[in-house]
Order: C-alpha cells, then sequence, then structure tokens
C-alpha cells in the first residue's frame, strides 16, 4: 500500500511508526482510482460485524458475550435482593407528592466496567479503576436510568399476597399484616424490598468503541435475564424466591435503544486551525481512536416506526461535526440499530 | 428559586495560580485554577504537545465517577481550544470547584451518583469557567468559546434557556451546547428523548446564545442585559478586554 | 466506605437469592459422577482471543452436570516481555508478574472488585507455578504480566450436599489457571523449558462404596460425599518435574505410600491437560502459517 512512498519499511512498520500519516495514506490513497479506505479495510461509515452470546454464566441471573470485532465483552446481571427495612429513611411512597424515582433513589442499578483484565496493554489490572473506566460506567449508569428501560415494577417485591396463601404452610402471616398495616398501599399488598441488580462488564479483549460493545451486552443481558418470583417471608424476615424455573419471569424492558460511535479524523494532526479534509469513522478500533481528537456517540431508539428518538448525544472533542453532519450520522445509527436488533434476535 | 439578572465573574483573584476565575450564572456557582504551562510528570508527557489535566470538585463531599466523566468532557473540548503544539512537554492543570447548586425542595436532597440531568446542568458553568480562567492565565488559545444549557419540556413547550433544577426534571430532554465565538459546534451534550427536530431547535438557540453578534464593537455593559438574552460569547470578549485593559494599564 | 472510583450499589445490605423449599437433597439427581475416576472433564481451550495482548488464552471445563451450564471458564492475557519501569533495580532475569482475580459473577457469592486474599493466594502459586518454566536469562531488564480472569468458577449453581469444600474449587481453578497461562505464554512467543499444565486429583469417599476411599481425577465436589484429601500440581511431563505442588488433606501423616499415590494421580491428570494444550498450539501454529502464507499471498 504505503511501500512505494517509504519503501523500505513494511506496511505494519510504517502503520506503527507513523500512525496518523498511515492512515492518511489509507484514507486519502495517491492513486485515485484506489478507493478510500481505513487502515482495518472498511469504509468510513461501516461497522464491525457484531456476534452476541446469551446465557453462558451460571451464576448470574443474565448474562451476555459481545464481540465486536476485536472487542469482546461479557456483561452479567446479578440480582440480589434489598429488603426496605435495609434503605435508610425508607418512606413508603404515598400518593401525595412527587412520584418517586425508586431505581434512582435506591441505587438499584449498579454498572460497573472493568477494564483492568490486560484487555489491552494500557489496562493492566492492580490499580484503582481509570478515568476511561469511570468514564463509561457513568454513561451507562446515566443512559441506563435516562432511558427509563427498566421498569420498577419488574423489581418490586411484595409482601406475600392473598393467593400466594394455598400453597403457604405457615399461617404466621396475619400478625406481621397486622403490624404493618400502619403503611398501606395498596390493599391487601405491601411493599417489602426491591432487587438491586448489579450489571458487571468486564472487557475480555479491547480494541476500540467499549460504549457501543459495553452497551451492546448490558441491553442483551437484560434482555435475557430472568427474575424468580420473590416475596417477603414475615417469620423468616427475609426475602424468598420461588425455585420454580416456571415463575422466573422476564423483565419487561421498555424501548430497544442501541448506540452508535463514531471519531473524526482530520488531515492535519492537531492542525492549529483545521481547514483540511476530515473524515467521520463509525465504529473506530483501537488504533483509530488513538488518533481522533473528536467523538460523537449517539443512542437511537426505532422501535417505533418512522419515529426515531433519539435517547442521548455526546460530541466532544473538536468542530468538524457540525449540525448538518450529526444529522446525517443519524442515519448511520438508524442503520447500526437495525444491526443490533437483528443481531439480539 | 430566581436567576441571578446577570452572570457574575471575577477574574484573578486567586494570588497563588497562574489563572482563576469564578464565575456563577443560573444558580451554579465554579471556581477555576489555572496553572500553566508547568512541567509535566516524566511519565506522562508528550513529546510534542502540552497535556491537559481537568479536575472538577464537587460542591459537596469527594468527586465519584460523575466528576470522572465530567473531566473527560471538558479536557477533550478544552484540548480543542488551547494552543498546545506551541508547549510540547508541558502541563496545563485547570481545577475546577463548584461552589454551588441550585437547591432543588422538590427532589430527595440524596447525592445523586450518575443522574445525569444534573450531570449536563453544571457542565456550562463549569465550561465557561475553565475559559475565563484560562483567559485569566494568558494560555494562548485558538479562539474562546461559551456553552449554555437547553431544557426542552414535555408539554411541547417552547424550550427554555438554563433551566432550573426543577424545569429539568419536567423536562423530557436536556441539552448542553459549546460553540465558539466564530459559531462552530464544539461540544454537544444531549440526553433525554427527543427527536431531531427538537434537537434542531435547541441548537439554534444555543448558537445564537453563545456566538459572537455580528454588530458594531460595542462597549457590552455586564448589566444592561436581561438575563434571557445575556449573549456568553459578549460575555468573554468583555471580561477579556477589561483584562488586558487592566494588564495593560501601566503603559 | 463508598468506592469513589466506581458506581456504588444500594447502602443497604442486599442479599442473593434464598430459594424456599429448598432440601438439600433436590439438586442432587444430576450430580452423580458420570465418568470414570480416571478421566477428565472435556477441557476447551482456545489461544489469540486478545489481539492486543502479547499472547493471550481461554480455558473452558465442562460442568460436572451435563444438563448444567457450569463449569470453569478462564480468560488469560499475557502482555510483555517489556521494559520494566525506570525506577526498578537491574534485573538479570525477567520478572513475573501474576494477577488472578475473580470476576464479580464467578461465584455463587457475589465477588468484590479488589483481590481478597485466596485470589492473592492463587495468584502465587501461579507464581511458583510458572517461574521454573519460562527461560528468564533469555529477557532481562523486562517484565512480563499475566492476567487471568476466573469468569466462571467451578461451583455448581445450587449448594450440594456435601460441605462445601474451598480448598478443592480452588486447586480445579488453580490447575486451571496454570493450564491456560501456559497456553498463552506460548501464544506470546516466550521461551519456555517445557509446556506445563495443571492437575488435580483427589481422594474421595462415598456412600455408595460404603466409606472406602478411592481416587478421582480432575474431581468435582458436588459429585462426592467426601473429599479426604486434594492435590493440584503443575507438571512438566518431558522433564518429568513438578514446579507447584498442592496438597490438602485429612490423611494420616505416616501414610506416605498415599501420599505419592494422590501426587501420580495429579500429574495423570496433568498429562491429560497437557494434550489438550499441545493440541490447541498445534493448530493454532497450523492455522498462523495458512493465515500467513494467506497474507503473503495479498501482498504480492
Amino acid at each position: 500500500m504505503a511501500q512505494s512512498t517509504v519503501p523500505m519499511f513494511s506496511a505494519q512498520t510504517f502503520a506503527k511508526l507513523s500512525p496518523h500519516p498511515y492512515m492518511l495514506a489509507n484514507l486519502k490513497p495517491s492513486d485515485p482510482s484506489r478507493p478510500s479506505q481505513r487502515t482495518n479495510g472498511r469504509q468510513p461509515k461501516q461497522s464491525r460485524t457484531l456476534q452476541v452470546n446469551t446465557s453462558s454464566l451460571t451464576h448470574a441471573n443474565g448474562s451476555a458475550m459481545v464481540r465486536l470485532g476485536d472487542t469482546t465483552v461479557i456483561c452479567a446481571v446479578r440480582a440480589e435482593s434489598l429488603p426496605v427495612t435495609e434503605i435508610p429513611n425508607y418512606r413508603p411512597a404515598s400518593s401525595t407528592g412527587p412520584p418517586l424515582d425508586e431505581i434512582a433513589s435506591y441505587d438499584l442499578l449498579v454498572p460497573n466496567i472493568e477494564l483492568a483484565t490486560g484487555s489491552a496493554p494500557e489496562f493492566l489490572p492492580g490499580v484503582p479503576p481509570t478515568a476511561l473506566a469511570q468514564t463509561l460506567s457513568t454513561r451507562l449508569y446515566s443512559l441506563l436510568l435516562s432511558s427509563g428501560m427498566v421498569q420498577v415494577d419488574d423489581l418490586r417485591i411484595w409482601e406475600k399476597s392473598e393467593d400466594d396463601n394455598d400453597d403457604n404452610m405457615e399461617d404466621g402471616d396475619g400478625d406481621g399484616d397486622q403490624e404493618l398495616g400502619t403503611v398501606p398501599e395498596t390493599p391487601g399488598r405491601t411493599l417489602r424490598g426491591y432487587w438491586a441488580l448489579f450489571i458487571d462488564v468486564t472487557f475480555a479483549s479491547y480494541d476500540g468503541n467499549p460504549f457501543d460493545a459495553a452497551w451492546i451486552a448490558v441491553l442483551a443481558a437484560l434482555h435475557n435475564m430472568k427474575l424468580p418470583r420473590a416475596w417477603w417471608d414475615a417469620d423468616m424476615e427475609m426475602v424468598v424466591c420461588s425455585p420454580e424455573g416456571s415463575e422466573f419471569q422476564k423483565l419487561h424492558l421498555e424501548g430497544f435503544p442501541v448506540s452508535c460511535t463514531a471519531a473524526v479524523v482530520t488531515e492535519r494532526d492537531h492542525a492549529e486551525h483545521s481547514v483540511g479534509k476530515y473524515w467521520v469513522l463509525t465504529d473506530p478500533d483501537r488504533r483509530e481512536e488513538k488518533l481522533c481528537d473528536e467523538s460523537i456517540c449517539m443512542v437511537v431508539d426505532c422501535s417505533r416506526r418512522g419515529d426515531t428518538k433519539i435517547l442521548n448525544l455526546s460530541k466532544a472533542g473538536g468542530c468538524e461535526l457540525d449540525k448538518a453532519l450529526i444529522n446525517e450520522f443519524r442515519q448511520t445509527a438508524e442503520n447500526r440499530w437495525q444491526d443490533c436488533r437483528a443481531a439480539l434476535e | 428559586m430566581t436567576i441571578s439578572a446577570a452572570p457574575d465573574v471575577v477574574l484573578d483573584h486567586l494570588s497563588k495560580a497562574d489563572g482563576s476565575a469564578s464565575y456563577s450564572y443560573a444558580g451554579y456557582a465554579v471556581t477555576a485554577t489555572v496553572n500553566g504551562p508547568i512541567e509535566a510528570q516524566r511519565r506522562d508527557e508528550q513529546p510534542f504537545e502540552a497535556i491537559v489535566d481537568v479536575i472538577v470538585r464537587p460542591a459537596a463531599g469527594v468527586g465519584g465517577t460523575r466528576e470522572r466523566h465530567l473531566e473527560s468532557i471538558l479536557c477533550s473540548t478544552l484540548r480543542h481550544l488551547i494552543l498546545l503544539k506551541n508547549f510540547p512537554r508541558q502541563l496545563f492543570q485547570i481545577a475546577l470547584q463548584i461552589t454551588s447548586v441550585p437547591e432543588n425542595d422538590y427532589v430527595n436532597s440524596k447525592l445523586m451518583q450518575a443522574s445525569s440531568s444534573q450531570n449536563l446542568s453544571v457542565l456550562p458553568t463549569l465550561f465557561q469557567t475553565a475559559i475565563l480562567a484560562l483567559v485569566s492565565a494568558a494560555v494562548p488559545m485558538k479562539t474562546t468559546a461559551s456553552a449554555t444549557t437547553i431544557a426542552i419540556p414535555k408539554d411541547y413547550g417552547s424550550p427554555l434557556l438554563n433551566p432550573t433544577p426543577r424545569q429539568v426534571q419536567t423536562s423530557s430532554s436536556i441539552h448542553v451546547f459549546a460553540f465558539t465565538r466564530q459559531g462552530d459546534l464544539l461540544l454537544s451534550q444531549s440526553d433525554g428523548s427527543f427527536s431531531q427536530d427538537e434537537w434542531d431547535v435547541a441548537h439554534d438557540i444555543a448558537k445564537d446564545v453563545c456566538m459572537e453578534k455580528k454588530r458594531e464593537e460595542v462597549d457590552v455593559m455586564l448589566d444592561d442585559d436581561e438575563s434571557q438574552t445575556q449573549n456568553m460569547a459578549d460575555l468573554i470578549r468583555a471580561e477579556a478586554q477589561m483584562k488586558t485593559d487592566s494588564d495593560l494599564h501601566w503603559k | 466506605m463508598a468506592d469513589r472510583r466506581r458506581i456504588n450499589g444500594p447502602v443497604g445490605v442486599t442479599s442473593p437469592p434464598v430459594y424456599a423449599n429448598h432440601t438439600p437433597g433436590k439438586a442432587q439427581k444430576d450430580t452423580v459422577q458420570q465418568r470414570p475416576d480416571n478421566t477428565l472433564r472435556q477441557i476447551f481451550l482456545k489461544t489469540g482471543i486478545t489481539p492486543s495482548a502479547s499472547g493471550s488464552a481461554y480455558l473452558e471445563v465442562t460442568g460436572p452436570s451435563t444438563n448444567g451450564p457450569s463449569g470453569l471458564k478462564l480468560n488469560c492475557t499475557v502482555h510483555g516481555p517489556r521494559s520494566l519501569a525506570k525506577s526498578t533495580p537491574f534485573t538479570p532475569y525477567t520478572t513475573l508478574t501474576t494477577h488472578v482475580k475473580y470476576a464479580p459473577f464467578a461465584t455463587r457469592q457475589r465477588r468484590g472488585y479488589l483481590r481478597d486474599s485466596s485470589e492473592k493466594d492463587l495468584g502465587v502459586h501461579l507464581e511458583t507455578a510458572l517461574r521454573g518454566v519460562i527461560i528468564a536469562d533469555r529477557w532481562p531488564k523486562s517484565g512480563v504480566d499475566i492476567i487471568v480472569t476466573v469468569l466462571e468458577g467451578d461451583q455448581p449453581r445450587e449448594v450440594f450436599k456435601g460441605t462445601p469444600d474451598e480448598g478443592i474449587d480452588a486447586m480445579n481453578v488453580l490447575s486451571g489457571c496454570i493450564t491456560v497461562a501456559s497456553a498463552a505464554i506460548a501464544d506470546a512467543g516466550i521461551d519456555c523449558v517445557d509446556m506445563v499444565a495443571g492437575g488435580v486429583a483427589a481422594l474421595v469417599a462415598s456412600e455408595e462404596d460404603k466409606g472406602e476411599p478411592r481416587f478421582v481425577l480432575d474431581p468435582a465436589p458436588s459429585e462426592h460425599d467426601k473429599i479426604l484429601a486434594g492435590c493440584c500440581v503443575a507438571y512438566l511431563p518431558s522433564r518429568d518435574e513438578i514446579t507447584n505442588l498442592w496438597y490438602k488433606g485429612q490423611t494420616s501423616g505416616n501414610d506416605t505410600l498415599l501420599y505419592t499415590q494422590l501426587v501420580e494421580k495429579a500429574v495423570q491428570a496433568s498429562r491429560g491437560a497437557n494434550k489438550v494444550l499441545v493440541d490447541t498450539l498445534k493448530e493454532g501454529v497450523t492455522e498462523a502459517g495458512k493465515q500467513s502464507k494467506g497474507s503473503m499471498e495479498v501482498d504480492r
């Protein structure tokens, strides 16, 4: 490819020694008949293929392994019960007053990203989470909250209700009901706890675009997860679950948000007033990420046909992406949505 | 809660830093210091350009993951503005201390770990303060930029500029934009649920607020404008002008 | 104390699900031993799953029960040899750093994000097992990092009948760690004297045998009522050397025959794992050969 200009180096050496010119040499070939392409052989708007495997882990309620090219992510969701007695200053929701966002207030979703598994040479273990890992965790968390995907109703654990009493051998429930009857909500049902979902994302291999891969993994794991039917046992003073496989319930997830990331590479390396050419590279790999300052991430939900909702848009680091380009990028994100939808089904 | 009529700016009020600024607007107040160019640590230094280190400290408690997120957004944005190539192996350190956030009587006062709307609405103030502090430290920059927040209410009402926390709570989406004074979109962070059209509208409003007006050179008085139409680019220009005037006073 | 660098969960104590009417004999049906005592469970090994690392490998051991997905899943990355930090004093050998960490979702109980003592212990064992294998003086002044992530520990989903034997679980994990690290080191092209592989054997007693102890290779704790002793070795087959030996049990001290027999069995298990290891690496080499041939043609 580039041997003609620097004959004494192989393409790989050139790429390592001088990554930016190497990338430009590919994007802007001196021979005009050759199409412009990225160092990884993709077209600027081309994403890597997505592979999703679910339910491969035993100790998680839901799990997914996602491969986005050479980026491999494992996400596991574990549900643990949180009795209301464990929530400080817990007050049952009343009909008056503003509705409380229980998921956010009680920290019922706990996403964390682990990069330090040696997934790339710069992510070695033994150090606290890097700024990147923390940023990714925060972005995952705010997207989980703002998308409103997880319904709090799925996470609520109630006092054992009347119709459950048939198969219940103990009659101790009555006492408990009266004692706690001072805070009635819905007649006959008292909220006794919540499921807290620990969403752990582990990178097995890192090759760029961590957020998209992590989000798809979270999405797949949440779609895949099943919660046991649970109730509060007043005698044991704990949350008890039904072991029957048939009583495990999937979550009722709202919407199907998919994120799409792109990075912008400019012709002049950090030009003072960049007027040169630039390329918008969808789904950047590790090498491309290092050369790009500006990036955009758009989370779209096209579940309702013809009515694309944007749930998050994050662009920083440069001035190349303007209003028109962002409008154009939405098309790419919509296409990505279709791909992800297909990969998850 | 009332929005103070005009943004309040104090420059150069901390003597030990190379540059400092305090900025308060719409209930948020931030103090920033800039030190630089200073020598970078051996392990961090870049041979061809300066590195930028942004530190955000919350109004209460110690910083957590959400501060790291804000830092990463600010860092990548400021890197684009500072002329890094002129300072190889150097470091610019920008410390931002949030000194007050608007109180929200309606919401549980519990400190949220990553409430996205809260995250975003403090961002313009942080950004603005950082720019002012960079001006105060006389750090060479390509251009200046300014930022603003816009919320789109749930009831499809007209977009709200600099929304209060209560308005943020009841809005369907919140957008933060930063534009250079030439009107290039530098930063865009949006959250919630919105359509492309809504984003476009918010973009145009924000651009109007942040971009320098094409008018004759005027002395912008800080207190002559309505808070709603306060032009951020003019504000920074006025501050920069006042600073150069006072710096060159001895001539 | 909340961790400032992570998203923290609820302030209150959360507990993993407790299932109603859980009789500890119910989930036993499928945990009866289904293979002869002298065979290993199936091992799946693959190298090169983390391209940005110098070497990497993934190991999976099928679970004790054929119908459950539980088993051992390990991911190993090797970084190096690379130059050490400037502050480190001169060393004529390769400095080996091992790091074993369970993923939070790897075991029945959720694991913390920080390494606990058992994980550090596994790391030390792994280092001892590998230190004698790598030809350390080939790479002076340099370091090799070996990181093993336990994606799934060898534990059944349900609590089984016998008392949970952490020791055997840890031995199984360690044996897997040794094998997977060995594959990853080979993938990284680091010179070794031999291919080391881990093997575990145990002395078990069960009701069916009227309490008569017998040896099993690659024991799955859920399949046995009582495990009297366990042994994990890191063994070099062509040199007939053991680099790491971990023995744990309640056999009497004077019965040295029993002890040597158990070690012998563990070595046998290690030989089995070694076969898989060598096959995988051979496969990798032929594949890489094919690929490089292919890419050369493209270049031309």
